[in-house]
């Protein structure tokens, strides 16, 4: 296949949660054990990084006891499997109470997603960059593609994330198209994570491993196998996007 | 594409004939996607040749392998 990185292999990312209701998917964990039973099933499947959203109760949640309590679930059922929490401003949409919550954080995780088309993104990348947690830069669209490249972050960030969001299939993968092209044209050079949303996500992954970058699935980013049926879980997800990595 | 998401979602609900109707209105022709979510629809409503027709559309749209062999086992599994 052309364009693949020679000596990179491909990475799976297996989207736990995200904000996603449990009115359109029964199957969604939040808690804890739920995160870690599904993990570890999704490891088993063929994923290499786990995200997660650390719930409290209800409500998705930055708070250091939450976040905690999810990794170590988490990491006791899948030992040496990096997790990426989120920090996303649709938890915390203060950017001075986010950065507050996610600087008390007493357990780290190995990685984050960092959306860096919100305000204080970089001062937050900063602060977990110096306590040694990888970034997982979040482009959702073009446009998030020019603060990125004038934070300074991209040296010093893990890799990308490359989410259009949209639901029609043509323009999320119009969308993809557009941010490689900035990101190329930016210089960065990083490890691409591919993924859409709802049933578009699997036009955005089959184009995404067809240009040599990783992809990501789960849940959180849609509830629909490409044969039209509803995955039955996260796990069903992961194995489907395996078979699809070949 | 909301629409098709939605359609599943209405699927699930257990009003399968009221999905497949939303799903025929949709002008997705192109989308194999859609002629998936069809197939699926019919052949929970065990119309097993109108099922065999959708898959037969959504094979011909269809590009990664990965996925054709997917659409491939479900028609094979039809009745």
């Amino acid at each position: 296949m052309t364009g693949v990185p020679a000596g990179r292999p491909r990475l799976l990312e297996a989207a736990l949660n995200g904000g996603r209701p449990r009115s359109e998917h029964p199957r969604v964990p939040r808690t804890p054990q739920e995160l870690a039973a599904d993990a570890r099933a999704c490891v088993e499947a063929g994923a290499r990084v786990l995200h997660l959203h650390a719930y409290d109760g209800e409500r998705e949640a930055l708070a250091a006891e939450p976040s905690a309590a999810a990794l170590r679930a988490v990491r006791a059922a899948c030992p040496g499997v990096p997790i990426s929490l989120s920090t996303s401003a649709a938890i915390e949409p203060d950017p001075d109470r986010r950065l507050a919550l996610i600087a008390g954080w007493t357990e780290l995780p190995e990685l984050v997603t960092a959306n860096q088309g919100e305000e204080g993104i970089a001062p937050l990348c900063e602060h977990l960059i110096a306590r040694g947690v990888g970034i997982e830069a979040g482009l959702l669209s073009a446009a998030d593609v020019e603060p990125f490249l004038r934070s300074g972050l991209a040296g010093r960030c893990v890799r990308v994330l490359l989410e259009p969001l949209d639901a029609e299939p043509e323009a999320a993968l119009a969308h993809a198209a557009e941010i490689e092209a900035r990101l190329a044209a930016g210089g960065v050079a990083l490890e691409q994570v591919h993924h859409g949303d709802g049933v578009a996500s699997w036009s955005v992954s089959v184009r995404a491993l067809a240009r040599g970058h990783a992809i990501r699935t789960g849940l959180e980013d849609t509830t629909l196998l490409p044969t039209g049926e509803r995955a039955a879980d996260n796990a069903e997800l992961v194995r489907t996007a395996a078979a699809l990595l070949g | 594409m909301v629409e098709l998401n939605q359609a599943v979602a209405i699927a699930e609900a257990g009003d399968v004939d009221a999905a497949l109707a939303f799903v025929e209105r949709l002008e997705l022709d192109r989308y194999h996607y859609l002629h998936a979510v069809r197939a699926d629809l019919l052949r929970r409503l065990d119309r097993a040749d109108d099922a065999r027709a959708a898959y037969d559309r959504a094979l011909e749209l269809v590009s990664a392998d990965a996925e054709r062999r997917f659409l491939e086992r479900r028609r094979a599994e039809l009745r």
